[in-house]
């Protein structure tokens, strides 16, 4: 170990990022260090600057230090995808040292870097390849305008010249460092991702296990998932390179944390990681209700006339998975069927329109919202409304007996609630009035004296519904013989928000 | 009469030369009431950089971290230890940590405090002979990895002109210098407020 680590309760250890120091025996003493290509980040993140990169080896080399290959390195680099240093941690650093058997890493990275008017600015860091940690540091950083030197004579012109009087005194405390260190062997273990699926299980559900763990060195002789459930020795996948494993998820309800658990060696020592990852049991289903509002009751049922909010409910606050929503005619016939991942939303609007936007028909309608949780419990609520968007079509008819006249209506069409007030009046093709009649129920009628050669008059109905919805009928043209006539609803322009 | 206006001016230049050597009064570290100051290991995330010059977000990244581990007062964690974290954990430089975040660095790393830092201004100013004086800001928050309280907060505002000795020498021309100088500062701050490892 190096000299100047501040040891303190479990960084002692030497726990980091995972990696988990398992025997460290040390070994004779080493002089050569690996120095990385210098970063440079003035040719952006990932930029490398060889050219500097040899001028610190030389500087390292006449200060006497010792150098792993660069080709070596280059070739380390390469074969562990080692594009920038952000990610070179502290695996890769204990992999180095146990590859190229050295105490030491150097990490140079050019900061600042102007060729134009010589500027630089560089870090070093030194990483300890025993548990991957940084030991020493320096930086320089100088500009060709604040080495002005006495007339001129002897300013550096270059970058390289500007910094090579600096990087040997720069450099000077790794010598030191790299005398005192010391090579060590070491088995380590990088855990890439332990991922169970599904997270959130039934109790009895399969629970199913993937490792992707990579080891230095020898691999333990067993690895297991263990939890309260139980211990489970995952297997060996040699096609995805992981260790997978399933078990019995247990039936009581609870957040279960999962150990791993690696055997080394015929004595099967045992290293534990705890708490890597978690599974959920949710044996309950989520307890949805549905409130409507916006209807009317009327009676025992819920109607309404332009549109209904939906307000769903729960009574407890977990992430779902997905929920639908489905409404169907009292026949059975589905209209609308919504089906959404993630969470419920606070309160939906039903306007009375099917899947393809088109206002539905009058009628009774059952309203279906289903709700399930990731561990797939599901629960629902229906609730039965009537929409009644217009009201009941008012058909006309004229009838003769005993030398009268009478004007005969009647509701029709599609209906649940029938008119609870309606006016008519009859007026000859020249605006004569023949009858005028008012009233709450349908059917009526109206007694009237025709005028003498008209076939035709003008029939205009009024009404409302129990709803609000209203009936307005303006000088529709009634045969004034003996024929049931229908009298047509005015479409009334309106602008309605899509559902 | 001519004797007292000599004296006048000698006296205002005393006056300038204490004032410009009156201490740093654009570095501010406030300390929370209840942060426990015994702080040994850290971790930098990568900074954030709220200027035009995306350049300086690695490199004030690796100079303050360079600071710490020159320091020898922490034990810093390596840099790409901290990458593979923010990897695992999906989270981009300046993203907002969680409670759970915090737990996983302390678990994970074990660190006894996160470093976030942000460059808030950057800029330069020539001066007389076409030299360029950098300027900068920076904002440091250090958070307990235990609890994900905020400890510290530091605000640090340098020229590069403001560490001039004698005529050129002493002034900073470049950002990496300007930000190393700015970092040892802003550490040397948290030990005269207790921040250290005990």
């Amino acid at each position: 170990m190096l000299p100047c680590r501040i040891l303190n309760k479990s960084a002692a250890i030497g726990f980091g990022c995972l990696l988990f120091l398992l025997f460290v025996v040390g070994n004779a003493a080493a002089q050569k260090i690996v120095l990385m290509p210098m970063a440079d980040l003035s040719k952006g993140e990932n930029g490398i600057n060889l050219g500097f990169t040899k001028a610190v080896e030389t500087s390292l080399k006449q200060l006497g230090v010792e150098l792993v290959s660069r080709s070596d390195v280059k070739l380390f680099m390469a074969r562990n995808k080692v594009r920038t240093y952000r990610y070179l941690d502290s695996y890769l650093v204990k992999k180095i040292g146990a590859e190229f058997e050295v105490p030491l890493v150097v990490i140079g990275t050019i900061a600042e870097l102007q060729e134009e008017e010589p500027t630089i600015g560089i870090t070093f860091t030194a990483l300890d390849t025993t548990d991957g940690a940084p030991v020493w540091a320096a930086s320089v950083a100088t500009s060709a305008q604040e080495q002005v030197r006495m007339l001129g004579i002897g300013e550096p012109k270059t970058v390289i010249e500007l910094v090579r009087p600096l990087l040997k005194e720069t450099l000077q405390p790794l010598v030191k460092l790299a005398y005192q260190a010391e090579a060590s062997e070491s088995r380590d273990y990088q855990l890439l991702g332990f991922h169970l699926s599904p997270g959130y299980v039934q109790g009895g559900q399969v629970v199913g296990a993937n490792l992707k763990v990579k080891f230095l060195g020898q691999r333990p002789t067993l690895i297991a998932a263990e939890s309260e459930a139980g211990k489970s020795y995952l297997q060996y996948d040699r096609q995805t390179d992981s260790y997978v494993g399933e078990w019995f998820a247990p039936r009581e309800n609870g957040t279960y944390k999962v150990d791993l658990r690696f055997e080394w060696g015929r004595e099967r020592t045992v290293e534990r990681i705890t708490s890597v990852a978690s599974f959920e049991v949710i044996n309950r289903p989520p307890g949805l209700t549905m409130e409507i509002k916006k209807g009317v009751k009327i009676g025992q049922r819920l109607a309404f006339r332009d549109h209904l909010l939906i307000l769903p409910r729960l009574d407890n606050l977990r992430p779902m998975a997905g929920w639908a929503l489905e409404i169907k005619r009292a026949d059975g016939e589905p209209e609308v069927y919504e089906e959404h991942e993630g969470d419920l939303p606070e309160r939906m609007v039903w306007e009375g329109r099917g899947s393809d936007g088109a206002k539905l028909a009058n009628g009774v309608y059952d309203l279906t919202l289903e709700v399930w949780d990731l561990a797939g419990n599901r629960s629902s609520d229906s609730q039965r409304v009537v929409l009644q968007s217009s009201t009941p079509k008012v058909k006309g008819r004229i009838t003769y007996s005993g030398g009268k006249a009478h004007l005969n209506l009647a509701a029709g069409g599609l209906f649940e609630f029938p008119l609870t007030s309606w006016q008519a009046d009859l007026r000859s093709m020249k605006g004569q009035l023949l009858t005028r009649g008012e009233g709450k129920q349908l059917p009526a009628q109206l007694e009237f004296t025709p005028i003498a050669g008209e076939i035709e008059a003008y029939l205009s109905v009024s009404g409302e519904d129990l709803l609000g919805n209203r009936l307005r009928i303006t000088r529709q043209k009634i045969r004034l013989v003996e024929v049931d006539e229908q009298v047509e609803e005015q479409k009334v322009k309106s602008w309605v928000p899509d559902f | 009469m001519l004797k007292m206006t000599r004296l006048h001016i000698l006296w205002a230049g005393v006056l300038l030369l204490l004032v410009g050597c009156a201490g740093n009064q654009r570095l501010q570290t406030r300390l929370m009431s209840d942060a426990d100051t015994n702080i040994c290991n850290v971790a930098v995330l990568p900074f954030e950089n709220w200027t035009q010059k995306s350049e300086l977000t690695l490199l004030a990244g690796r100079m303050f971290a360079s600071q710490l581990i020159q320091s020898k007062a922490f034990n810093t964690v390596q840099e790409g230890d901290v990458g593979m974290f923010l990897l695992r954990q999906r989270l981009l430089p300046g993203n907002l940590l969680y409670k759970e975040h915090y737990a996983a660095l302390e678990n994970q790393l074990d660190i006894d405090a996160v470093i976030q830092g942000r460059i808030v201004e950057a800029g330069s100013y020539s001066q007389r002979g076409g030299r360029r004086i950098p300027l900068l800001s920076l904002y440091i928050d250090m958070y307990d990895a235990r609890s994900g309280k905020l400890l510290l907060n530091s605000v640090h505002q340098r020229r590069g002109d403001e560490y001039r000795k004698v005529m050129h020498f002493g002034v900073v021309t470049t950002n990496s210098g300007l930000i190393e100088k700015m970092s040892r500062e802003i550490i040397n701050d948290w030990f005269s407020k207790g921040v250290t490892c005990r």
